[in-house]
């Protein structure tokens, strides 16, 4: 079994991967990791580090990359035993001058994995870990954008590859947040089912909570699990979206008056133009301990909702069911969201089984619903069911 | 039963809570600061600011809109 695992700088992917070998070890098994970037940073005898690699000219660093390739090729290639091959690297880098790409189809296809992974992680601990390790010259947006580009240009790639192999190599996505352990379990249980949760967080009662979250650790236990919401970064848009008006507020009481903003003379390059946002720009926001300038948020208000669609018709399509928990109101009325009925939908109309558990069964569920799923009344009869049929 | 989804810390919360509280309706305080729920409120329930009000499937957004239920609630009492 030979993988290959991208994804952005800031992953801390190195010590997730040791935790996985921990995990095979545990069992008896063998993961044998070879990360590109210390091994071009051996292949130039120590002249450079993490923090200096890419200043290097983009010919060198070509070079370089090919070489510290050929090195993990010939190792890879002719292992000792049976081990789970595991190649760590970039799809592309981005740095001080812009975006470039970080790897080769002529060298994957030597490699020729069985399996391509793209770890994914909020870009507020992404940024928290690069300023750990005092390489963060990235914008927010940037982070953002890189995370996508991996995602894209490592699928674009692991297309590429299978019509050029033949090979049926599967593509993964996965968030760093759901542990090692999923990539530990995708790397040694291939043929298990893997499913996309769709499960309410919030205005669930209190007692249904405990249920679904036992529920999500049983279905965990039997298969592999695809949580969209261990990606939690629209918590930085739902603070600024709710703090923006407050911060509005205090800006105006710096003012003698209201009109104060406006009434300057006119100029001729420039004018002042504000909206609710604006006074955002001139703040930081605490998210999780960790302040964000207010002006790097306002430029990913947007970009992080239409990834969230993306992401996870990334995790639908990637999956072989989707299971879904409507919630019931103090009435017993279902409460479906937006987001779970263009999951239901898209999963739908990608041939994927949709299942859904809603408390009132079929009553008071919309021919929307149940049109494209079959409804379980109960956590216990869709498991058993979920049981049965694997 | 009034529900009110707030952001602990935030100003305009702790006002809205404060106001609400004082009313004869009951009031249920959702707090929602915890990072999953603030991540999840807007998918869940399409919730994008804090505070908001929920009364008889109606939404009040934001303190403005609070202090103006509020208003209108004591001109009926």
């Amino acid at each position: 079994m030979k993988a290959l695992v991208t994804g952005q700088t800031g992953l801390n992917k190195s010590d997730y991967l040791i935790e996985i070998q921990k995990m095979a070890s545990q069992q008896g098994k063998k993961v044998e990791v070879f990360q590109v970037g210390p091994e071009m940073i051996e292949c130039y005898q120590g002249r450079i580090s993490e923090k200096t690699i890419l200043n290097l000219p983009k010919t060198l660093l070509d070079l370089l990359r090919r070489f510290a390739w050929k090195n993990i090729l010939a190792k890879a290639n002719s292992p000792i035993g049976e081990p789970i091959i595991v190649v760590n690297s970039h799809a592309v880098f981005r740095w001080h001058h812009g975006m470039f790409p970080a790897i080769d189809l002529d060298l994957v296809l030597q490699l020729n994995p069985d399996i391509v992974i793209t770890l994914i992680d909020d870009i507020d601990r992404v940024k928290k870990n690069l300023q750990v390790r005092e390489t963060d010259i990235f914008e927010l947006w940037e982070l953002l954008a890189w995370r996508e580009e991996e995602i894209w240009v490592t699928k674009l790639l692991t297309n590429n590859l299978k019509k050029i192999t033949g090979k049926e190599t599967k593509y993964f996505v996965l968030p760093c947040a759901q542990g090692p352990e999923l990539l530990y379990r995708i790397l040694t249980e291939m043929n298990t089912p893997k499913i996309y949760l769709s499960f309410p967080k919030t205005g669930l009662p209190q007692e249904k909570e405990k249920e679904v979250e036992d529920f999500k650790k049983k279905v965990t236990e039997l298969f592999i699990t695809f949580d969209p919401l261990s990606l939690q970064e629209r918590a930085i848009v739902s603070m600024a979206e709710s703090l923006s008006k407050e911060i509005d507020a205090e800006l105006k009481k710096r003012f003698k008056t209201d009109t104060d903003f406006h009434e300057t003379p006119l100029q001729e390059l420039w004018r002042w133009s504000r909206d609710s946002f604006s006074a955002l720009s001139l703040t930081e926001i605490k998210v999780d301990n960790f302040f964000l300038q207010g002006r790097q948020i306002i430029s990913i208000l947007e970009a992080v909702d239409s990834q969230i669609i993306s992401r996870d018709y990334l995790l639908i399509d990637q999956s072989d069911i989707v299971l879904m928990y409507i919630r019931t109101d103090e009435n017993g009325t279902p409460q479906i969201s937006a987001g779970s009925q263009s999951e239901m939908i898209y999963a739908y109309s990608q041939g994927k089984p949709v299942y859904v558990v809603c408390p009132s069964g079929q009553k008071g569920l919309s021919p929307w619903v149940t049109q494209f799923s079959r409804v379980f009344v109960t956590l216990e009869s869709a498991l058993d069911f979920l049981s049965q049929e694997s | 039963m009034l529900k009110l989804y707030i952001l602990s810390g935030s100003n305009h919360s702790e006002e809205a809570k404060k106001l609400l509280e004082e009313t004869k309706l009951g009031l249920e305080t959702v707090d929602v600061s915890e990072r999953t729920l603030l991540a999840a409120i807007f998918q869940d329930l399409g919730i994008r600011e804090l505070p908001t009000l929920v009364y008889k499937n109606t939404r009040y957004i934001g303190l403005k809109e609070i202090q103006d239920f509020r208003a209108k609630l004591e001109g009926n009492l």
